[in-house]
């Protein structure tokens, strides 16, 4: 249900072929870019994956949310993921490839705005780094760990709940 | 998951037994003052605790099940009359309502009960049936011809239901009816309906004298305080025959007979429940509305297509054809619409039953004599304002008890009668419901009102002459008016007031306050019928589309940059002879230009209650049924923004807040003055 619909070829796949064994990946999450970075959300979090579609703008909302958009008769809040991370780079329109991630927090949902989906990554807990105390761009609270899945490549996890709470306390 | 639903179901149902304990609780307190109530209470209120009990202990609600026993009990000697129905054990049996509600709460919340919460009052209770004693000498059944095959059958209520209309001199009559053996139930139902209205049933017994072979033959006992001919006349082509029963005048005291009797069971009572109803949960309507709403928009692609098709002349018949189906989908749409709708619609009078109950406790606490009449308890309401009416509706009520109705002495000294009046009026008006709240209460005193204002910096002491009367009532309502420490000094009824008012505008309702000093107080609440499904006005300002729910425009104008004046920096239109405030939709929502305003635009007057504002906008685009939808808990709290609706191909607009917007303006223009 939570990878439903992705077209990707993922490492998962990759890993059986080769005989890996599945119990012992921790962590299986989806890799997508924002701007040159790659970040990572856990992927049972993730209900649903679409293209982007006109928002319908909501005065006085939170800057980094653009507006909402309906899926399947529910109005849904769509976050500006580079905004909400406070990324330097400035929000640009989103290209052919920018999707909309659904994710749910308790019994709503949000649709995260990002570039461009990568890829399933599966890594152990050994491949997880806590968040460095130091990080130039996006805000280190709404960060989980950074992931170091094979080589050079590097994934910001965020920390959904982090994300999707903005709300609460707001006059 | 399974488990959660069972346990909800037991709450709601016992939710429903407890408010119909409590309305037979308050028939039998109105009735209490004339001396005359009707026994039946008395039995649907012991069989409502009965089937609690029934409940509880199937859900091993432990507190609840003793509770249910020892009020079962007590009913049990009020029914047979070893008690007598005082003030203070109906007081005792009101208290019940409230425990039963904390357990109701608190296991819904999944907090163990606490054996320790019924600890003392099910000793106050034990205490009130042990009192127990005659409420009168037992008349003597002795004497009556009576057949003494009947007497030796009574059981012990009905022993004492007859002895009861003895004392009372009421008339005792048989009558003796003959049913067919396939349709007695029917045909006892119907004797018993058309007996009622003329006396009590006290028994029905096989008749010893049958007539005939597919019959049964019933005597049935009746204590009337009719004469022979009424009660002829109530049977009248029945079949039944009456005979009066001879009641010596005052029987010679013996031993009444002592007989068997059952343990306060209903003997033969069904447990398949009477009523035809289902509980639904209100999110599985919501969710059937969500449907609803995208078959709607399914059909605007349907009819889209057609149009499209309509230029083709060798599809011609079929196009004909679809366009028939397409009406005929609308059609039954609509009426699904309609049905889901009318399916959330409740009556008032739910709430009502409980706000009598406020009534009646906090008037005893206050030491007040207050009666509540209530009118238009059927009015009909969607079951979410219902719900979300309760509380504010509670604090009004309070709040009149509290500092509205005068002490008795006062009353008197004001040439006032002693017991002071709540009237609680409801009516439906086109798409709104109004609901009066009236107290003949001391009203407020406008030079406090003022004095507090001011105190408090609400208001600026050069506008405080230019506010009308009805203006000053309504500053009660501003949060910070008052607090609670200083509630009772300032006669303030302003105890979280704007509280109240919050919990309205939620609803996209209206609050009005109107008070004269020493004649009483209405407080007038306006609200949509339903927040579900409402027809709305498409309107274009700034560029964006947006939906007004219908229900709160008056008109529509156009207008020109000419007609517009200014009075102290805010825009303002004449409109016959009447001054209108305007309000530009996007200064209001504070958006961004996307194109220059266009020279013509037009004034969409939107009023709540005795309110009026001109949103003036780019552009009318039509009228259309919208289901308005929360933005959801993230966005909940934009103001002026009512939730949004979609419009079809995906098109998402947001719908207006009138309610808010008007408040702002009215406090803009506070402000700004």
């Amino acid at each position: 249900m939570a990878s439903r619909g992705l077209p990707y070829a993922t490492e998962a796949t990759f890993h059986r072929r080769a005989g890996a064994r599945a119990a012992t990946w921790q962590h299986e999450v989806l890799a997508f870019a924002l701007g040159d970075e790659e970040y990572a959300v856990d992927i049972r979090r993730i209900r649903e994956i679409i293209k982007t579609r006109p928002v319908t703008e909501v005065p006085r909302a939170p800057a980094f949310v653009p507006g909402i958009i309906s899926v399947r008769g529910q109005i849904i809040p769509v976050i500006e993921l580079r905004q909400r991370l406070r990324l330097p780079a400035p929000p640009r329109p989103p290209g052919r490839e920018a999707r909309v991630l659904i994710v749910s927090r308790g019994d709503e949902d949000f649709g995260l705005l990002v570039d461009e989906v990568r890829q399933v990554v599966r890594m152990r807990d050994s491949d997880v780094e806590p968040p460095p105390a130091m990080l130039g761009g996006p805000d280190v609270d709404l960060i989980s760990g950074i992931g170091r899945p094979w080589g050079d490549r590097m994934l910001i996890l965020l920390d959904l709940d982090a994300v999707l709470t903005f709300a609460e306390g707001r006059p | 998951m399974t488990v959660d639903r069972v346990l909800q179901e037991f709450l709601s149902e016992a939710q429903e037994i407890v408010e119909s304990y409590n309305r037979d609780l308050l028939a039998l307190d109105g009735a209490r003052a004339t001396g005359a109530y009707d026994p039946e209470r008395i039995n649907n209120a012991f069989r409502a605790v009965h089937s609690l009990k029934g409940l509880a202990g199937l859900f091993a609600v432990g507190p609840m099940t003793r509770l249910s026993h020892a009020l079962e009990s007590l009913l049990d000697s009020l029914r047979l009359g070893r008690v007598r129905l005082a003030p203070e054990v109906l007081d005792l049996l009101f208290e019940a309502v409230e425990l039963y509600g904390a357990m109701i709460a608190d296991t819904s919340a999944g907090r163990p009960l606490a054996d320790a919460m019924v600890d003392d009052y099910l000793a106050r209770v034990a205490a009130a049936a042990g009192a127990a004693k005659p409420a009168s000498p037992a008349p003597r059944l002795a004497g009556f011809d009576l057949d003494p095959t009947i007497l030796s059958v009574l059981t012990e209520y009905e022993e004492h239901r007859l002895r009861e209309s003895i004392a009372a001199g009421r008339r005792l009559y048989r009558i003796h009816a003959p049913f067919d053996l396939a349709s007695i139930d029917t045909g006892l139902d119907e004797l018993k309906g058309r007996l009622k209205p003329v006396g009590e049933v006290v028994t029905y017994l096989p008749s010893s004298e049958p007539t005939a072979e597919d019959k049964i033959d019933l005597d049935v006992i009746l204590a009337s305080d009719r004469p022979p001919a009424e009660v002829e006349a109530a049977i009248a082509d029945t079949g039944a025959s009456v005979s009066s029963v001879n009641v010596p005048a005052r029987a010679a005291p013996a031993a009444p007979p002592v007989l068997a009797h059952e343990e306060g069971e209903d003997r033969g009572r069904s447990l398949k429940s009477i009523s035809q109803t289902v509980r639904v949960d209100i999110r599985k309507l919501d969710h059937l509305m969500n449907v609803v709403g995208e078959l709607a928009v399914a059909r605007t692609g349907i009819q889209g297509i057609l149009e499209e098709l309509r230029g083709h002349r060798d599809v011609g018949d079929l196009v004909r054809r679809l366009q028939h189906e397409s009406r005929t989908l609308e059609r039954k749409l609509n009426e699904l619409q309609a049905g889901i709708l009318e399916v959330r619609m409740v009556p008032l009078g739910q709430i009502f039953d409980k706000l009598s109950r406020v009534v009646r406790r906090i008037s005893r606490e206050a030491g007040k004599e207050v009666r509540l009449t209530i009118s238009g308890a059927e009015t009909e309401l969607d079951k979410l304002i219902v719900e979300e009416l309760s509380d504010p509706l509670m604090h009004i009520i309070r709040n009149a008890i509290d500092h509205g109705i005068e002490p008795a002495e006062l009353r008197r000294a004001a040439g006032k009668p002693e017991t002071g009046t709540i009237a609680i009026v409801a009516q439906q008006r086109g798409n709104h419901v109004v609901i009066d709240v009236r107290d003949d209460g001391a009203g407020f005193d406008e030079a406090r009102i003022l004095e507090t204002a001011l105190a408090r910096g609400l208001i600026a002491r050069e506008q405080a002459h230019e506010l009308s009367r009805r203006e000053l009532m309504n500053l009660v309502f501003l949060p910070g008016f008052s607090t609670r420490d200083t509630a009772t000094e300032l006669s303030g009824r302003g105890v979280g007031m704007d509280v109240v008012k919050t919990n309205i505008a939620k609803l996209s309702g209206i609050i009005d306050l109107a008070s004269t000093r020493g004649r009483g107080t209405q407080i007038t609440i306006t609200l949509p019928i339903t927040l579900a499904i409402i027809p709305a006005l498409i309107i274009r300002a700034a560029g964006r589309t947006y939906a007004v729910p219908l229900n709160s425009v008056l008109e529509s104008l156009t207008m020109t940059p000419g007609d517009v004046r200014t009075i102290e920096g805010r825009e303002v239109l004449s409109l016959r002879g009447q001054t209108l405030t305007l309000a530009r939709v996007d200064q209001v929502l504070a958006l961004k230009l996307r194109e220059p305003p266009p020279a013509r635009s037009y004034v969409v007057v939107v009023g709540l209650a005795q309110h009026r504002l001109g949103l003036v906008v780019d552009e009318l685009v039509g009228q259309q049924d919208i289901v308005i939808k929360s933005l959801g808990r993230a966005l909940a709290r934009v103001p002026g923004i009512a939730g949004a609706t979609e419009l079809g191909g995906q098109q998402i607009v947001l719908v207006l807040d009138v309610g808010a917007l008007v408040e702002e303006s009215r406090r803009g223009a506070s402000e700004a003055a």
